[in-house]
């Protein structure tokens, strides 16, 4: 006989899950009345949007241009200084390379907490420290990529043959020489694999992190959704729509070839 | 010869020229594409250093010490959040089943369908929850329902792209043996898949709530509802009341990690 698809625990985490559920539609306001009244009203709006209520000024499009650049600039930059400042943390995160179990629970402690905050409030905090700009986005998303792909590579490296890291060890070899000539080359891949993933991320990031000041094509998306310049804002969701489909298909692609 | 190098030697007889050519390349791409993104970049060491003392001095105030007295308004905030990441997921996990079927090599015989499905859905997850949030609160005024649109949206692309990954690991046989008995094809989803399916789906859907918790916390920043717009209230205008704000999102989003994770992994 084949086990039945749902067991009874399987009825009372539905009932658990379902009453979760309605405590949550009651209280964000949300209802099937609510989206059918507010159907007609997104399709008005966005048929404001559209090239065809009214044609799309061109000659603005140097400035998204220059917008979109600065998106594109902070989430490239973010990601190579991020991924570079994982591969020497990651050493005292992963059990094979930390000296000890003290060492690994504070790295491990630490890369949890940093993880733990929201990409936009940290950038929301560094704008009241660092000022205007593309500067605080930037730092942001640094600790971001930092914490990502530090995580997933101290978890790639507890799983990797433990072979070539006790030879060396054999011989003699510190910590930094296990890292370097063992662990290093066997995760070369996923490093640059988790680099990508972490960029498909900044990329979508970093296209809203002017809404909190943080620089960016986010900053006249904000600027001109809140002067109701429709035309402007079609405008602007199309180019960032292209830009960050076209970064994240390649990106994902790649990332296909590595692993 | 040291003994590393013989050490090295034995276990790693390809250290080849190929893979430092690749090392080299990476380095190089990587400084290439520095330099690019930092020219004209409005970013300078002034400003870093300038930065650096009043973040210090801003931390200061936040947690040293936080005011517990807005714990209250906190949890009130917390609550929110989570109230609409659970609905944004519930909404993404059912609407994103009909995508996934169809983004599926293995159940739909028609070559281009799965292919416009898996495009449809990647198209889905370009647009950032903040964005989406933004327009709806234009189109159905501000607020958390807006918040739970925009969530509910942007995870379909996700939860329906994993959707079809799975599916289509789905063992071949037992649905050709369930056709072969006779089961029509809405009967051999139902019998054949569902069941093997399930569970996995299930943890697709815990392990992108975690996600939706964190950006819950943010939806407040452009009015769409949680404990962001608690931030926005407070920042630059209460600092220790942020620092209440921060530790709870910091206890909130790890114990929702820790829950589902836990959760997740006996499911597997």
């Amino acid at each position: 006989m084949p086990k039945p698809p749902f067991p009874w625990r399987g009825w009372v985490a539905a009932g658990v899950v379902l009453a979760i559920l309605v405590w949550s539609a009651q209280g964000t306001g949300a209802s099937l009345k609510a989206f059918a009244e507010g159907v007609p009203q997104m399709l008005a709006y966005f048929q404001k949007l559209s090239p065809s209520h009214k044609p799309w000024p061109l000659d603005y499009l140097p400035e998204i241009k220059d917008r979109l650049l600065e998106t594109v600039k902070i989430s490239f930059a973010a990601t190579v200084i991020g991924a570079a400042l994982a591969l020497p943390f990651v050493m005292v995160a992963t059990r094979p390379l930390a000296a000890n179990g003290f060492v690994y629970t504070l790295g491990r402690g630490f890369l949890n907490l940093i993880r733990t905050i929201p990409d936009l409030v940290l950038a929301n905090i560094l704008v009241a420290g660092f000022g205007l700009g593309p500067l605080p986005g930037l730092l942001a998303l640094i600790i971001f990529t930092f914490g990502v792909v530090t995580k997933l590579l101290a978890d790639t490296i507890e799983t990797v043959d433990a072979g070539p890291m006790e030879a060396i060890a054999a011989a003699g070899g510190t910590r930094l020489q296990r890292a370097v000539f063992a662990i290093f080359p066997q995760i070369a891949p996923d490093y640059i694999a988790y680099s990508l993933y972490a960029l498909e991320i900044n990329v979508r990031v970093a296209a809203v992190l002017g809404l909190v000041g943080a620089g960016g094509i986010g900053q006249i998306l904000y600027r001109d959704i809140n002067f109701f310049m429709y035309s402007r804002v079609g405008m602007i969701i199309a180019a960032t729509f292209v830009v960050v489909f076209l970064i994240d298909s390649t990106s994902s692609w790649l990332r296909s070839k590595l692993v | 010869m040291s003994a590393i190098e013989q050490a090295n030697r034995f276990t790693r007889p390809s250290r080849t020229g190929g893979e430092t050519a690749r090392l080299v390349i990476y380095l190089v791409l990587s400084l290439a594409v520095l330099a690019w993104a930092f020219s004209g970049l409005e970013v300078s060491r002034e400003r870093v250093l300038r930065g650096l003392p009043q973040m210090a001095s801003l931390f200061k105030e936040m947690f040293f010490p936080p005011d517990w007295s807005y714990t209250p308004k906190v949890l009130t905030g917390l609550r929110e959040s989570l109230q609409i990441a659970a609905l944004g997921t519930a909404i993404a996990a059912v609407l994103a089943l009909p995508f996934g079927a169809l983004a599926a090599r293995n159940l739909i015989p028609l070559r281009g369908v799965p292919f416009v499905g898996k495009t449809l859905l990647n198209m889905i997850r370009t647009f950032p929850e903040l964005v989406l949030a933004l327009v709806f609160i234009k189109a159905l005024g501000p607020g958390p329902f807006a918040g739970v649109l925009a969530v509910g949206f942007h995870s379909i692309g996700m939860i329906g792209k994993l959707y079809a990954e799975r599916i289509e690991t789905v063992d071949k046989n037992a649905l050709e043996a369930l056709a072969a008995a006779g089961a029509s094809p809405l009967e051999v989803f139902r019998y054949g898949v569902v069941p093997e399916v399930l569970p996995d789906f299930l943890s697709f859907a815990l392990y992108r709530f975690d996600l939706n918790v964190r950006a819950a916390t943010v939806l407040g920043l452009v009015g769409a509802g949680g404990i962001g717009t608690l931030i926005q209230f407070q920042i630059n205008n209460d600092w220790p009341k942020v620092g209440t704000i921060l530790v709870g999102i910091i206890i909130t989003v790890g114990l929702v990690d820790f829950i589902s994770a836990k959760f997740r992994s006996r499911l597997a």
